[in-house]
C-alpha cells in the first residue's frame, strides 16, 4: 500500500492540474484581503450614510480559520477529481490494477494521497492570505493561535472527508461528469440549499424538527471553526462509509 | 506437464450473452503461447481474466500453480498490455514508468534506463510526452511497462496492431529475446497469424468465446502435413505425364494449380516427368499447410455461430 501511495503521490506532483489549481488557489488568497480593502474604499466613495471601514489589524488564528475558503476549496475538489480520474481516463490503471492482490488497494492508495493533497491546498491558502493581509492590515499573533491549528486539521479531516464521496462517484463508479459537478455544488456551498430547501423539509414531514445540515461534512467544512468532536464524528463516518464502499465498488467491477 | 497458467471452464457473461464459455486453456512454462480468434471471439476478454483485470462469471484459473488468495499475490508476476497501451499522454517515457516502478515498490534510478534499452526507447527525448509518441512507440512503451517488476508471464494482446513492418519486426525481436533470455512466458493475441506463426510455441483457437483447439507448433506441423504445389500453362498434359509416375491423389486448387498430396519427396522426378512432356512448368513447390489454413479449417472459414 506504501508503494501505491508513492505512486500516486508522484502521479499527483506531475499532474498539471494539481499545479494551476494550487497556483489558482493561492492567488485567490493572495488577492483576498486586497480585494476586500479595495471594496470598502469604492464603498466609501459612494456611501451616502454610515463609512464603510477596513480594520487595520487582525488575528492570525481568523486567517488559518479561514483556510477552507468556498473558492479555495473548490479548486482543491476540481484538483482531486481530476486526480481520481486521470488514471482511468489514460487507461494507465490497466497497468498496475490487476497486479494488486485487490483491485480495490488502488482505490485507498488514492484516498490516502489525497490527504496531503488537501494539507498543501490549505496550508498554500494561508500563506496567501497572510501575504495578503500583511499589506493592509497588521496581523496580531493572539492567543488562539492552537486552537486554530486544531481548526485547520479539523479541516483538512473534513475536506478529505468530502474526498471520499467523490472517490466513490468519479473514481468507482467510473463517473467524472458527475464527480466534478459535485465538487462544483460542494465548493459552491450549494448543497446547503439542497440541505435546507429538499431534504430537511422532506425529512421533516416524517420526523419532527430534523436539521442534516450540521452533520454533513461540506456544511462542517464550510464552518468557520466546527466543533472539535462533531468535526471528526462527521468525517469519521463519512470516510467510513465512502471509503470501504468505494474499494468494494472497485473490486467488484472490471477494469477498463 | 507443469502449467504456468491453466483454466478451468473459465466462463465470462455479460447480460445475456456468454463472451467467454468454459474455456480450459493451458500454458506451460517458457512459451509463447498464440491466441488465435476474430474479433468478438474472446480473447481480450481472456486476457483480461487471467490478468485479474476482470471477473470470471464461472470457472477458476490458477497461476504458478497457485489458486485463491495466494495466486492473488501471484498476480504481480504478470505484466499486461490489453488492447492499446495505457499512458498518460503528458508524461514522458521515462515517467511513466516511472510511475509504475514506484508502484511495484521498485528503485526508479537505473531500472526505467534498463526498461527503456530493453525496449529500444532508450534514446527518445526525455522530455517527449507519450501522447506525441508514434504507434509503434506507444506499443514497446506498453511492453515496458508490462515487465516493470520483472514479471514471469507476459499477456500481449495485439501488440503488432496497426505496426509498420519495422515495428512488427521490433516487437518480434523484443519478445523472442524475453522468452529466450529472460524465459518470460508471453500469451499473446493477434490477426496477424502469419506473424503468430514466426514466434509462438503453442496455439489455441477460440471462437464464439469457445476454446476449439489447443496445440503446439510441433503439433501443428503434424496435424496439417504438407502437400506440393504445381503451376503449369497445361494442367490435363502435365496430369498425364505425372501418372506416368504413379501420382494419382491430384486436386485442383481455386487459383487453378494442382495440388499433391503424395510422393512428396519426389518433387525432381515430377518437374522433369512435365518439363520431358512439353509443359511449360510456372512453379513446383513444397509446402506446409499455413496456420491461417489450419485455423480456418479449424473454425470453418472463421464463420461466426453466434
Amino acid at each position: 500500500m506504501g508503494n501505491l501511495v508513492r505512486m500516486d503521490l508522484y502521479r499527483m506532483n506531475k499532474a498539471k492540474s494539481f499545479r494551476v489549481c494550487l497556483i489558482l488557489a493561492f492567488v485567490f488568497a493572495l488577492t483576498a484581503t486586497p480585494f476586500e480593502y479595495l471594496m470598502v474604499q469604492v464603498g466609501k466613495m459612494f456611501s451616502t450614510s454610515g463609512t464603510p471601514t477596513f480594520p487595520t489589524e487582525i488575528n492570525l488564528s481568523t486567517l488559518i480559520n479561514r483556510c477552507a475558503a468556498p473558492l479555495t476549496v473548490l479548486l482543491a475538489l476540481l484538483s482531486i477529481v481530476n486526480f481520481y480520474y486521470a488514471d482511468m481516463e489514460a487507461g494507465y490503471i490497466k497497468n498496475i490494477a490487476g497486479q494488486m492482490p485487490k483491485k480495490g488497494f488502488t482505490m485507498v492508495s488514492r484516498f490516502i494521497a489525497s490527504v496531503p493533497h488537501n494539507a498543501v491546498f490549505l496550508l498554500v491558502s494561508v500563506i496567501g492570505s497572510i501575504i495578503g493581509t500583511v499589506i493592509f492590515q497588521k496581523i496580531i499573533f493572539d492567543g488562539a493561535i492552537l486552537e486554530s491549528i486544531v481548526t485547520f486539521l479539523l479541516k483538512i479531516l473534513l475536506l478529505t472527508s468530502v474526498c471520499s464521496i467523490l472517490l466513490l462517484v468519479t473514481a468507482a463508479f467510473r463517473n467524472k461528469s458527475f464527480g466534478m459537478i459535485l465538487a462544483v455544488l460542494i465548493g459552491l456551498t450549494l448543497t446547503s440549499l439542497l440541505y435546507t430547501l429538499v431534504i430537511n423539509p422532506g425529512l421533516n414531514k416524517i420526523f419532527t424538527k430534523v436539521d442534516i445540515t450540521p452533520y454533513m461534512p461540506d456544511a462542517v467544512l464550510a464552518e468557520e471553526k466546527p466543533g472539535v468532536l462533531r468535526a471528526i464524528l462527521v468525517s469519521a463516518v463519512t470516510i467510513g462509509i465512502f471509503l470501504p464502499l468505494s474499494a468494494r465498488v472497485f473490486d467488484r467491477k472490471d477494469v477498463k | 506437464m507443469e502449467y504456468i497458467l491453466e483454466t478451468q471452464g473459465l466462463t465470462k457473461i455479460y447480460g445475456q450473452k456468454a463472451a467467454v464459455n468454459d474455456v480450459s486453456l493451458h500454458i506451460p512454462e517458457g512459451v509463447i503461447y498464440g491466441l488465435i480468434g476474430r474479433n468478438g471471439a474472446g480473447k481480450t476478454t481472456i486476457m483480461r481474466m487471467i490478468s485479474g483485470l476482470a471477473t470470471p462469471t464461472k470457472g477458476s484459473y490458477s497461476l504458478f500453480g497457485k489458486t485463491g488468495y495466494a495466486m492473488g499475490k501471484e498476480l504481480k508476476n504478470v505484466g499486461v498490455l490489453i488492447e492499446s497501451p495505457g499512458l498518460y499522454p503528458r508524461f514522458s517515457a521515462y515517467d511513466n514508468l516511472k510511475i509504475k516502478c514506484l508502484g511495484m515498490g521498485i528503485k526508479p534510478k537505473g531500472y526505467v534506463e534498463q526498461l527503456l534499452e530493453t525496449v529500444g526507447l532508450e534514446n527518445v527525448d526525455r522530455k517527449k510526452g507519450a501522447g506525441s509518441f508514434s504507434l509503434g512507440m506507444r506499443q514497446r512503451l506498453g511492453i515496458g511497462l508490462a515487465l516493470v517488476g520483472d514479471p514471469k508471464m507476459l499477456v500481449l494482446d495485439e501488440p503488432i496492431n496497426g505496426l509498420d513492418p519495422q515495428g512488427i519486426v521490433e516487437v518480434r525481436q523484443t519478445l523472442v529475446r524475453l522468452r529466450d533470455e529472460r524465459k518470460i512466458s508471453i500469451m499473446i493475441s493477434s490477426h496477424i497469424l502469419d506473424e503468430l506463426s514466426r514466434v509462438a510455441d503453442c496455439y489455441g483457437i477460440i471462437n464464439d468465446g469457445t476454446l476449439l483447439d489447443e496445440f503446439s507448433a510441433e503439433e501443428l506441423h503434424k496435424r496439417s502435413g504438407q502437400f506440393i504445389l504445381i503451376r503449369t500453362d497445361d494442367n490435363e498434359a502435365a496430369v498425364r505425364a505425372l501418372s506416368a509416375l504413379k501420382v494419382e491423389k491430384i486436386t485442383k486448387e481455386a487459383d487453378g494449380a494442382l495440388r499433391i498430396d503424395e510422393q512428396l519427396d519426389n518433387t525432381p522426378a515430377m518437374a522433369k516427368a512435365i518439363v520431358d512432356a512439353g509443359v511449360a512448368l510456372r512453379e513446383i513447390s513444397l509446402n506446409t499447410i499455413s496456420l491461417e489454413d489450419y485455423y480456418l479449417g479449424v473454425t470453418k472459414g472463421g464463420e461466426h455461430n453466434g
